[in-house]
């Protein structure tokens, strides 16, 4: 008996250190990248990659209810044991956040040089491409006829809760924020923000994709979510229709993806090609194409490949509202305001 | 740095959620004790154990995903959607309250508690008498069964992020994915954990002291037939329905209808086999440390058990304090940070979240062994079929149970899982916040019954490898 145990924890070492070795050499070839982008969409796209170039790719995405934020202060956490060496990031703050902090490569090959200046960082530490556009989304059945007028009128009202948007700490819903915050100021949002608390405006816990499910589900009337979502809800055959979100002034915001090598990479030229890979002319197109309808910001050959949503969509493009230049100091405050709202404030770091 | 537990949002509503559950949970064990469903003979007795505990192993993935439209039609009356939460909570811990009914220690005598039992109820003074004496043989059992139950409704997170109710578990969690390092969320959950500590201090006393006076509770015999009343047996099946249709049979029939049309595209997903492969491999080899561990400590003396169960009591605070611990570990130590982003800290969580049950299991099967049966087989000699009847099913039966309980796990992989080796449920439960899909209760279905055939291949293999070497 305790010789036929032996054998059997013998045996069970010598798995073990299998397992670890497979692993380890696995690992040491693989390219690691961090995608915030939704998983259903990347996926496709870095399998792609994978059949092109031959480099393995080991992903690592976020929850949806924590979009990018999650992956962003893993980034920054993990500085001392980094293990990423691409990061997809599905908006532009916390990209930001990474090359201030200094964590970014620079690095100009040819995707970089295909996208607008507006849409880049001037040090070519990340590049923005495939963006989408923060809109409302409403239930036709509730509101058949939804224009501007109507949409005010929703909003005016002294009861919030078939309004739906989703946690604004995380994801396009902090960016929204920061805009309101850069062209309001601080007193206004506040204000704003209390007030429609106040009204009892739906806090959906998971992210745009629940704001889109409670309106497609008639749960709530209206809410603010993204192109991707919306287009989501309309292919399942949602009664929804959209609005693109505007400031006072009537820009539109335009979130875009980004990408950005990490500085402590140890797969330089592999991860260079992932990312000419990302901001090449055909990935945009296959992310236009996609359920997502993302709109490409580089010139795409043939306009008429897209599809005709996008088409209409990339005319937003011109009154996008600026977030490259949005000042550094918006997104700190807003984000130190929100993490004070929810209660945690006294918990930071 | 803060030296005070700080203030966390929705502490004392978790709290009384929980003590909530862990009351109706107590009061609903006790009636499928009386009734005495659990030690009839038969396939009655087989059918309530089948009953009581699929709640419980059905993965909170899977119940929140299929309640998800109910809580979501529920997100303008924040109290039915804490009603619909708690409700799903009790089907899940409503066995924990009854296995700690049957196992905890009474402080009388087998003969005692019949005797108690006898006693009639009626006049006054012998009610008095009575009431006592049932007090006595009861012991420590409700005060351990209502602990720990309180203990795992208060520290769950899984299934509140899913259903959307706010938990003190779900704003740790948010804190931490919001920039906040494991370590200071650590500090944040002083509160929670001290809460948790108290409950289960008490536990742990109440057991040391009656553990003096007497070994076990000797129930899990077969009894004849169920006995009392004719009421008190239709409560109690109605109860045990409920748990497991409510917690295990509604949404796997819910999946299982929406799954059908998506069957066909699951050649679209070919790594969910491998993420599947994943998991599997994480969880059999977290029971099999655990299942080992607890046999280590339990085969041995008084004392060992006590460290087991000291050892096994940070994971009763609930898969999320756990994990960051193990987080906070791997990421703060400078020698330990070397294996990060390796598959050990996964391992380790996993192992650590599974001793509980794992010493609980162990428990039970040693409260349930033929030793008599036994030895008799070991002086005849008898052939391997035979031990494997008396005793290595049970065995297998208590490493796939953990094997299932680690398999299902979320927390814990999605916070430590290594890049490049995501476990199913992790994609699955970003994958869920999309919304309900045919492709993705297909995947989902499939993830659930991957462990059911390699329970089945598993007994099937040992069934034969037994017979074999017993025609040898």
């Amino acid at each position: 008996m305790p010789r036929r145990r032996f054998f059997l924890l013998l045996l069970g070492l010598c798995g073990l250190a299998f397992a670890w070795t497979t692993f380890r050499r696995a690992r040491a070839d693989a390219l690691v990248v961090y995608c915030a982008h939704d998983a259903v969409f990347a996926e496709k796209i870095l399998r792609d990659f994978e059949r092109a170039t031959g480099v393995p790719v080991a992903v690592r995405f976020d929850t949806e209810a924590t979009k990018s934020l999650g992956l962003v202060e893993l980034l920054l956490r993990e500085t001392a044991t980094p293990r990423c060496d691409v990061f997809w990031n599905n908006e532009w703050l916390g990209t930001r956040r990474l090359a201030d902090a200094n964590l970014l490569l620079p690095y100009r090959g040819p995707g970089h040089a295909r996208i607008p200046a507006e849409w880049k960082d001037a040090a070519a530490r990340w590049t923005g491409f495939a963006a989408r556009l923060r809109v409302w989304i409403v239930n036709t059945r509730a509101l058949p006829a939804f224009n501007d007028a109507a949409l005010e009128r929703a909003l005016a009202a002294p009861n919030l809760t078939r309004v739906a948007l989703a946690k604004p700490l995380f994801g396009t819903t902090f960016t929204h924020y920061t805009a309101l915050w850069d062209r309001w100021g601080p007193e206004r949002t506040r204000a704003w923000h209390r007030d429609w608390r106040a009204r009892g405006v739906t806090e959906a816990a998971g992210g745009n994709a629940a704001v889109k499910t409670l309106v497609a589900s008639g749960v709530c009337d209206l809410g603010l979510t993204d192109t991707d979502d919306f287009f989501e809800a309309q292919d399942d055959g949602a009664p929804v229709a959209m609005l693109p979100v505007r400031l006072a002034d009537g820009a539109t915001i335009v979130i875009p993806n980004t990408v950005a090598i990490l500085r402590s990479t140890r797969r330089l030229a592999a991860a260079q090609r992932l990312v000419d890979f990302l901001l090449s002319a055909e990935t945009e197109l296959a992310l236009a194409k996609s359920g997502s309808r993302q709109i490409p910001l580089g010139p795409v050959a043939d306009a008429n490949a897209l599809p005709p949503e996008v088409q209409t969509l990339r005319g937003e493009l011109t009154r996008a509202y600026p977030l490259a230049q949005q000042p550094d100091a918006v997104a700190e405050a807003c984000l130190t305001w929100l993490k004070a709202e929810s209660g945690l404030a006294q918990a930071r770091r | 740095m803060p030296t005070a537990p700080l203030p966390i949002p929705s502490l004392w509503p978790t709290a009384g959620r929980a003590l909530l559950v862990a009351l109706v949970s107590l009061g609903a064990a006790r009636c499928i004790i009386q009734a005495r469903l659990l030690e009839a003979n038969g396939g009655r007795r087989q059918v309530a154990w089948i009953c009581l505990l699929a709640p419980f192993f059905a993965p909170a993935l899977l119940v929140g995903y299929a309640f998800a439209p109910l809580a979501q039609m529920l997100v303008r009356a924040p109290t039915a959607q804490t009603a619909l939460y708690a409700w799903l909570l009790w089907t899940r811990l409503l066995p924990v309250a009854v296995i700690a009914l049957l196992l905890a220690p009474s402080a009388l005598t087998p003969q005692g508690e019949h005797c108690a039992h006898l006693l009639p109820h009626r006049a006054a003074q012998k009610r008095i008498v009575a009431w006592r004496l049932r007090w006595r043989a009861a012991g420590p059992a409700p005060f351990v069964a209502l602990a720990s139950v309180f203990l795992l409704a208060f520290g769950e997170f899984e299934l509140a992020s899913l259903v959307g109710v706010k938990t003190w578990t779900v704003a740790i969690f948010n804190a931490q994915a919001g920039g906040l390092a494991p370590g200071a969320a650590l500090r944040l959950a002083a509160a929670p954990a001290l809460l948790q500590a108290a409950a289960l201090g008490s536990v742990l006393g109440l057991l040391a002291l009656q553990s003096k006076s007497n070994e076990r509770r000797p129930i899990l015999h077969q009894a004849e037939k169920p006995s009392g009343k004719k009421s008190a047996r239709l409560s109690a099946w109605l109860l045990l329905g409920a748990s497991a249709i409510i917690g295990a049979a509604l949404p796997v029939a819910l999946l299982a209808f929406g799954a059908w049309r998506g069957l066909a595209r699951l050649t679209e997903h070919p790594a969910l086999a491998q993420e599947i492969a994943t998991s599997a491999g994480f969880a059999a080899l977290a029971a099999c440390c655990a299942g080992w561990l607890a046999a280590a400590f339990w085969q041995r003396r008084a004392r060992c058990r006590w460290c087991g169960f000291v050892l096994a009591a940070p994971a009763m605070g609930g898969t999320l304090l756990l994990a960051l611990g193990v987080l906070t570990l791997f990421q703060a130590t400078l020698t330990l940070g070397q294996l990060y982003d390796s598959p050990l800290p996964l391992l380790l969580a996993l192992t650590w979240m599974l001793l509980p049950p794992a010493l609980l299991f162990t428990a039970l099967r040693q409260a349930t062994r033929p030793a008599e049966a036994l030895h008799v087989a070991q002086l005849a000699g008898s052939p391997p079929a035979l031990f494997w009847q008396l005793e290595g099913r049970t065995r297998a039966g208590v490493v796939f149970a953990l094997f299932c309980l680690a398999y299902f796990d979320l927390t814990c992989s999605s916070l430590l899982a290594p890049t490049g080796l995501p476990p199913v449920f992790v994609r699955l439960y970003n994958l869920a916040h999309y919304g309900h899909s045919a492709v993705l209760s297909a995947m989902l279905l499939l993830a659930y019954l991957a462990p059911g055939c390699v329970g089945l291949l598993g007994a099937f293999v040992c069934q034969h490898v037994a017979l074999l070497r017993s025609d040898r």
